[in-house]
């Protein structure tokens, strides 16, 4: 295997190139204008030659920590950093892939990483689906939340009457229909009028009382964040006050 | 490096993805690449009528402008058979009557690439609902070349990705471009290789977007008071787009707040002109129909917020529009704005179906003018970092490498057997 080394390598670098080289990989140097034909193309930023390199794979090793050119490491097939914190922040931050980020310390696993990656082979690393993720900066002021929830129960109100009550059993079938329908009704009467009518009223019962619980709690909610603010506003003038 | 982009249409025709291939082809030729695109000559995809010329040169692309099959009432009623029988049983058969349907079908298309795709390194597909896609990916896989596919997936209507042969398509792609982290999960959902898909999201191209313009200017030039609260419907006036919902939002205002005005701009369809006679003598209401680019702009800049509540939105470019101009957005929480707009953050999002909570989200904006001017100044810092059409082309050209590197490894560990 053909390993070209772009640019500076630190210490973390040079462990993986020793353990290459006790391979017998064979390994170049390339620089910022010129790239020789190679397998593997392993640097610690990358430059502009190696962003439009179209054969082997392009290894960016990000484990020393993520410099302020890192929004080039999109170009990279694969980054290694060190830590979660620094994956957290080439992909929140630097719009990188999450599948393509690794997080190793350990210079066996990185070459474990990059010989999987040339055949292709390697499972992307974890990706959070995007509903899943939590959302460090979203603000929910509460006048918001409970003006919104508002909305929802008034939905939820209007929704509480589950019955179907203008429901009738009919039958589409000419002259004998009427039969069919009467026919039908009488079946399933046995279980309508005992069971499931009562137990739909119950339902609805439940719901209506449980909608109106909560148009309760959120007036308390509402009542309780406005003496809050009330609090606030005097805890404050009081301060202001002494100071 | 020389790249083929090959869309249904290609501006001046309208619409979302046209816009973002051609931003898209144009940053990529200023990063020094060469790209031609293949289109059709139609600027109405409910028509595929050829009208455009057949060549065009446009900030250094070149577009290959071919005739398509005219698409008639016939060509609808066969695609709406095979939607809805497809649909009903999931079987093949129906396929044919989508693929022609949905058009466009230019022989003379598919005849250019497969005699000229060679001389390029990597084909991009642009829009993977229309039927161009299909036999664009079968001509470039025949021919051996890399294919990417930006498919503007509506997530909701399955119909834009998720026929057999669209799916075949996404899932043989070398690499797929979703514009929303949604969208990629549910590609990822659907089978596509995680290696595989990546997300760009759309870009603005900032010089576009230069004006001198303050809001009481904008204001006076569109006749709007000065003292309002105006909210604004920027798009086509189709019903997925919500703007009816926007009008019944703003009806149950109106009478609590009486400095509420709505500005409705775009194009007008058969059912909104029908609701603007209904509702032409109530106060605050603001009816433009296709505008100019400037007026456009002064409306973004004449609005206090902007209100899409869509339902059918791969990206909503227009959310990055009125945040560049400093402006709060309110859309509907589906899977693709969700994952756009930050509730509570840079906008604000209601439940789709739930006309209250879109009431009670306006009037939150109206009541907190303060709140809504820092909401669109984040909006406006999160479009400069992130969705310019230069971020989206360094991303781009970055997807392009990786597919051509990993095209190159494929077909050596071919040959090496």
């Amino acid at each position: 295997m053909k390993i070209c080394v772009v640019g500076h390598q630190d210490a973390e670098q040079e462990k993986v190139l020793s353990l290459l080289r006790t391979r017998g990989s064979e390994i170049v140097v390339g620089d910022n204008k010129r790239l020789p034909l190679a397998d593997v193309y392993f640097c610690a930023a990358i430059t502009k030659p190696l962003k439009t390199v179209s054969r082997g794979i392009v290894v960016l090793d990000l484990r020393d920590g993520i410099p302020t050119s890192a929004s080039d490491a999109i170009y990279a097939d694969i980054c290694l950093v060190h830590n979660e914190a620094n994956r957290l922040l080439l992909i929140e931050e630097y719009k990188c892939e999450p599948g393509r980020v690794f997080v190793t310390a350990n210079e066996h696993k990185a070459l474990e990483i990059i010989d999987s990656g040339i055949q292709d082979t390697l499972s992307p690393a974890p990706v959070v689906p995007s509903n899943n993720r939590v959302k460090i900066m979203d603000i929910q002021t509460p006048e918001l939340a409970i003006a919104q929830m508002r909305g929802q129960l008034k939905a939820i109100e209007q929704q509480a009457d589950v019955m179907l009550h203008n429901y009738q059993v009919h039958s589409g079938v000419p002259v004998i229909g009427v039969f069919i329908a009467w026919l039908r009704r009488n079946l399933t009467s046995h279980l309508r009028e005992p069971y499931i009518d009562p137990t739909l009223k119950r339902q609805v019962a439940f719901n209506t009382q449980m909608a109106q619980a909560l148009q309760e709690l959120l007036s308390m909610q509402a009542d309780l964040l406005e003496k809050i603010e009330q609090l606030e506003r005097v805890i404050s003038a009081e301060h202001y006050g002494r100071e | 490096m020389r790249f083929l982009h090959v869309s249904h249409q290609y501006p001046p025709a309208i619409g979302g993805a046209e816009k973002y291939i051609a931003d898209l082809s144009e940053a990529l030729v200023a990063r020094g690449h060469h790209v031609d695109v293949f289109t059709t000559r139609a600027k109405d995809y409910h028509t595929w009528r050829s009208e455009l010329p057949p060549v065009d040169q446009q900030n250094g692309v070149s577009v290959y402008r071919f005739t398509s099959f005219r698409r008639g009432t016939m060509t609808w009623r066969i695609l709406h058979f095979g939607l809805r029988n497809y649909w009903r049983t999931r079987s093949s058969r129906y396929e044919p009557f989508i693929f022609w349907g949905g058009g466009p079908n230019s022989v003379g298309m598919a005849w250019a690439m497969w005699r000229q795709a060679k001389q390029y390194d990597l084909v991009h597909l642009n829009c993977l609902v229309y039927t161009h896609v299909a036999y664009g990916y079968w001509i470039a896989k025949k021919l051996g070349l890399p294919v990417v596919i930006t498919p503007h997936a509506h997530i909701e209507q399955e119909q834009t990705y998720n026929i057999g042969f669209q799916r075949m398509a996404l899932l043989g792609a070398d690499h797929v471009i979703a514009v929303t982290t949604a969208e990629r999960d549910r590609f990822l959902e659907i089978g596509v290789n995680p290696w595989q898909v990546s997300v760009t999201g759309n870009g603005l191209n900032l010089s576009e977007y230069q004006h001198d313009m303050d809001t009481a200017s904008a204001r006076q030039k569109l006749g709007l008071p000065q003292d309002a609260f105006i909210m604004l419907f920027l798009g086509r006036k189709v019903h997925y787009k919500g703007w009816h919902l926007a009008l019944e939002a703003f009806v149950s205002l109106r009478r609590q707040y009486p400095q509420l005005h709505f500005l409705a701009v775009g194009p007008e369809t058969d059912e909104s002109a029908q609701l603007w006679t209904k509702y032409r003598h109530m106060p605050g209401i603001h009816v433009m129909g296709k505008v100019s680019e400037s007026e456009k702009l002064a409306a973004l800049q004449a609005c206090d917020c902007l209100v899409l509540p869509s339902v059918g939105e791969a990206f909503g470019i227009v959310f990055l529009e009125a945040w560049l101009m400093g402006k709060p957005v309110i859309g509907l929480r589906t899977k693709a704005v969700a994952s756009l707009v930050q509730h509570g953050y840079d906008g604000l999002l209601a439940e789709p179906g739930n006309l209250a909570d879109l009431a009670t989200t306006l009037a939150y904006l109206v009541t907190h003018p303060k709140l809504a001017c820092q909401m669109g100044e984040r909006g406006r810092q999160k479009v400069l970092q992130h969705y310019t059409t230069e971020h989206i082309a360094a991303k781009t050209e970055a997807i392009y490498s990786q597919t051509l590197r990993r095209h190159w490894r494929k077909n050596y560990r071919e040959k090496a057997g």
